[in-house]
C-alpha cells in the first residue's frame, strides 16, 4: 500500500508525550542559565519520572519526592507523597508510563533508530519483575535503612536512575556555568553514566527496557492495573479471543490492560472486533477509527486548546520573574579594611556574617580572625552533606586551637535541627543561615558547600561538593604554617 | 529493498553497540586515569580533578568523528526505513483470563481509594510533607544526581 503523508505524522500519543515533556519542563530558562527552577510549583509532583533537577524542570519527580519522603519517615509519616502516587494509581495507572513519562518517550525515541530488535520473550517476562525488587530494595529499603542513621539516602536515584543522569546530572554539566560542578565528579557518576549508556543503547534493540525491567514507578503504577480509571478496556461481550492484541503488544503482557500494560493504545486498531478502546471509566477516548463518533474530533480539539493555554500559563508563569521563590538577600557584608575586594571569590575576603547557633548564642565570623576558618554549607535532607560532618568534626578535634569551624544548615529547613543533632556528638559549632550567608559565598540550589579562609579571611578555596578529610588536611595545613 | 533494510539494520546496531562502548570507554578511561596513584599527592587528595570540563571535552574530541558519523547513519537508515516500512501482521498469542472485578464493587473501591488519596494529601499537606517536596526539589542533591 502507497504511503500518504498522514503516515509520517506523529501520532496522537507521541504529541500527547512531547506535550508532557513540555509541560514538565517549561523552565526555559533554567537551560539558559545552568540553574533549577525553585518555584512553588515544584510541591507538586508530576505523573511521570522527570528528575526535579533538571534545569527545566518545574514540578517534583514522585520517585524522588517518595524516597526523600520515606528518607524522613523518622520526623513525619510520608503521607503526602503516598496519597499522590495513590491519586495518580487510581485515576491513570501506568496509562502515565504510556502518555505522560518524558523518559519513556526518549526510550520510544532510541528504539526508532533502525536495528535488529529483540522481541518479548520468557526471558524478558521474568526480567520484567526486577522492576518490583528494585522498587523494595532501592525505594523503599535503602532509605528506611538509612532513615535509622539520620542518614537520608534516595537509593534509586543515587545509584540508577538513568533519568537524573541524563536530565539533572549532564543537565546541569552542559551548561559553562557549572564547569565547577565537574571536580566533584568520581565513581558515582561514571557508574551511571555507564547505567544511562547501557540504557539508552538497550532501547535500540529492546522496547522500552528500562520502563519493563527496571522502572520502580512503573511497578508502583502497575499495582493499580485493576482499579485505575482511565486505561485501556476491553468489552468482553465483543472479545473473541483471537490474541492479536497480546501478540501485537511490545510489552510483557499476558492480556489486555494487566499490570504490564501501559495503555499505549496499539491494540485498538489491531482488534479485529473492535473490543477494545482507551476509556476513562466508561466514557470512550479513544475507540478503532471506523467506530469514533463524528463528536469525538470536535471534543479533542477542544482539548487541545484548554492544555495549549495551559502551556502558555506554565511557559509564562515559570520563565516570567514572580515564578521563583526569591533567595534571602545577604545582609551584614562587612566594609573592607583594604583594598581587598569582599566577596566568594578565591582571592577575595569573605563577607562577614553573623548567624544563631544551634544550642543558644551567636557565632561571628570576624570573631575567628587570626585562626584559619572552614565553612560548611550543610543541610540535613542533603546525603553527602551529612556523610562529610564527621570529617569536620574530625578536623576540629585535630586543629581545633588554629581551626575555626561553623557548619551552617541551610536556611530551608525540614527537620528539627536540633532533635537531629542530639542524636550526634558533634562538638563544631552548628548555626542557622538566616541572613542570606550562602547566597553571600555564591552558593545556590547546590549542596554541600565548603570554604576555606585563611588567617587573614581571605578565601581560598571555595567548592561545591563532598569533601573528605585528607582533603580538608590538605587544605588547612598549609595555610597553619603560612 | 527488504534485503537492504535488513542489512542496514545489522549494520546501525553493530554501529550502536560500538558507539556505546566507545563512550563506556571513555568514561572508565577517565576515572581509571583520574584515579592513579600518580594523581595523589597525598592519601586522598588528588592533583588534578578526575573529570574536568577540558577533560571531557578533549575526550569527546577524540570520539567525535565516530558519533558525528553514526549520526548520519542513523539518519540516513531512518529516511531510508521510513520509506520501505511496511505493517508487520501481528501474531496471535493467546491472552491470560482472569476474572473481572464486578463493576459495583470496582466503583465501590475507587471512591474509597479515593477519599483515602485526598485524606492522606491533606494530611501530608497539615503535617508539613508537602514543604519537605518543595524543599528537596528547589534545592540540588549533587549525589542523588550522580555527580557526587
Amino acid at each position: 500500500m502507497k504511503k500518504t503523508i498522514k503516515d509520517y505524522l506523529p501520532t496522537r500519543r507521541r504529541l500527547i508525550q512531547l506535550y508532557a515533556a513540555l509541560l514538565y519542563n517549561a523552565n526555559v530558562k533554567g537551560y539558559l542559565r545552568g540553574g533549577i527552577f525553585t518555584g512553588a510549583s515544584k510541591v507538586l509532583c508530576v505523573p511521570g519520572l522527570n528528575c526535579y533537577s533538571c534545569p527545566g524542570a518545574v514540578g517534583a519527580c514522585p520517585l524522588g519526592a517518595l524516597q526523600n519522603a520515606l528518607a524522613s519517615s523518622g520526623a513525619r509519616g510520608p503521607w503526602y507523597v503516598l496519597g499522590i502516587l495513590l491519586l495518580f494509581g487510581l485515576t491513570l495507572g501506568r496509562t502515565i508510563c504510556g502518555y505522560l513519562c518524558p523518559f519513556g518517550l526518549i526510550q520510544e525515541l532510541f528504539h526508532k533508530i533502525p536495528s535488529s530488535k529483540l522481541k518479548k520473550n520468557r526471558v524478558t517476562r521474568v526480567l520484567s519483575w526486577v522492576k518490583y525488587a528494585v522498587l523494595a530494595v532501592f525505594v523503599i529499603a535503602i532509605p528506611l535503612w538509612y532513615m535509622l542513621r539520620h542518614v537520608p539516602m534516595p537509593g534509586f536515584c543515587k545509584y540508577i536512575c538513568p533519568a537524573g543522569t541524563l536530565e539533572g546530572a549532564v543537565g546541569l554539566l552542559a551548561h559553562p556555568a557549572n564547569a565547577d560542578a565537574f571536580s566533584m565528579l568520581n565513581i558515582l557518576f561514571t557508574r551511571k553514566f555507564i547505567i544511562l549508556v547501557l540504557v539508552l543503547g538497550g532501547c535500540v534493540f529492546l522496547y522500552r527496557p528500562f520502563c519493563r525491567f527496571l522502572c520502580p514507578l512503573g511497578a508502583i503504577y502497575g499495582l493499580f492495573a485493576r482499579v485505575n480509571i482511565v486505561g485501556v478496556k476491553v468489552d468482553a461481550s465483543k472479545c473473541t479471543n483471537c490474541g492479536l492484541c497480546v501478540g501485537h503488544c511490545e510489552m510483557d503482557i499476558r492480556r489486555v490492560g494487566d499490570h504490564e500494560c501501559i495503555h499505549c493504545g496499539g491494540c485498538v486498531d489491531v482488534c479485529p472486533t473492535g473490543a477494545i478502546a482507551l476509556r476513562a471509566g466508561t466514557h470512550p477516548l479513544r475507540e478503532r477509527a471506523k467506530d469514533e463518533a463524528p463528536k469525538a474530533l470536535r471534543k479533542r480539539r477542544a482539548a487541545w486548546c484548554v492544555a495549549l493555554a495551559v502551556l502558555a500559563g506554565a511557559l509564562v508563569y515559570c520563565n516570567g520573574p514572580w515564578g521563583e521563590i526569591a533567595a534571602p538577600e545577604p545582609t551584614a557584608v562587612a566594609a573592607a579594611e583594604d583594598e581587598l575586594p569582599t566577596g566568594p571569590e578565591v582571592g577575595q575576603r569573605g563577607p562577614d556574617f553573623s548567624a544563631p547557633l544551634y544550642g543558644g548564642g551567636t557565632f561571628e565570623l570576624s570573631g575567628t580572625r587570626g585562626k584559619v576558618t572552614v565553612l560548611n554549607f550543610w543541610a540535613t535532607w542533603c546525603t553527602p552533606c551529612v556523610n562529610e560532618l564527621p570529617h569536620f568534626e574530625k578536623l576540629y578535634e585535630t586543629y581545633g586551637e588554629d581551626v575555626a569551624v561553623i557548619a551552617v544548615h541551610s536556611d530551608l529547613v525540614t527537620e528539627d535541627v536540633d532533635a537531629y543533632l542530639a542524636g550526634f556528638d558533634y562538638t563544631i559549632p552548628f548555626a542557622l543561615d538566616d541572613s542570606g550567608i550562602v547566597a553571600a559565598y555564591g552558593g545556590s540550589a547546590m549542596l554541600p558547600q565548603t570554604i576555606v579562609l585563611d588567617r587573614d579571611g581571605v578565601v581560598v578555596y571555595n567548592q561545591v561538593g563532598s569533601v573528605t578529610y585528607e582533603q580538608l588536611e590538605a587544605l588547612v595545613k598549609p595555610l597553619l604554617e603560612d | 529493498m527488504e534485503k537492504g533494510v535488513r542489512v542496514l539494520r545489522i549494520v546501525t546496531g553493530v554501529l550502536t553497540l560500538a558507539v556505546c562502548l566507545l563512550f563506556i570507554w571513555q568514561a572508565a578511561d577517565i576515572y581509571i586515569t583520574g584515579n592513579r596513584p600518580e594523581n595523589f599527592s597525598a592519601p586522598g587528595v588528588r592533583v588534578e580533578d578526575v573529570y574536568s570540563r577540558e577533560v571531557v571535552a578533549e575526550r569527546f574530541a577524540r570520539v567525535a568523528p565516530a558519533v558525528y558519523g553514526y549520526l548520519a547513519v542513523v539518519l540516513a537508515g531512518l529516511v531510508w526505513q521510513a520509506a520501505a516500512k511496511e505493517k508487520e501482521r501481528p501474531r496471535a498469542v493467546a491472552p491470560a483470563q482472569t476474572r473481572p472485578v464486578p463493576e459495583k464493587r470496582l466503583r465501590t473501591l475507587r471512591l474509597t481509594l479515593l477519599a483515602i488519596a485526598a485524606a492522606l494529601i491533606v494530611w501530608g499537606a497539615v503535617n508539613g510533607g508537602a514543604r519537605d517536596v518543595l524543599v528537596k526539589a528547589v534545592n540540588i542533591c549533587t549525589e542523588c544526581i550522580g555527580l557526587g
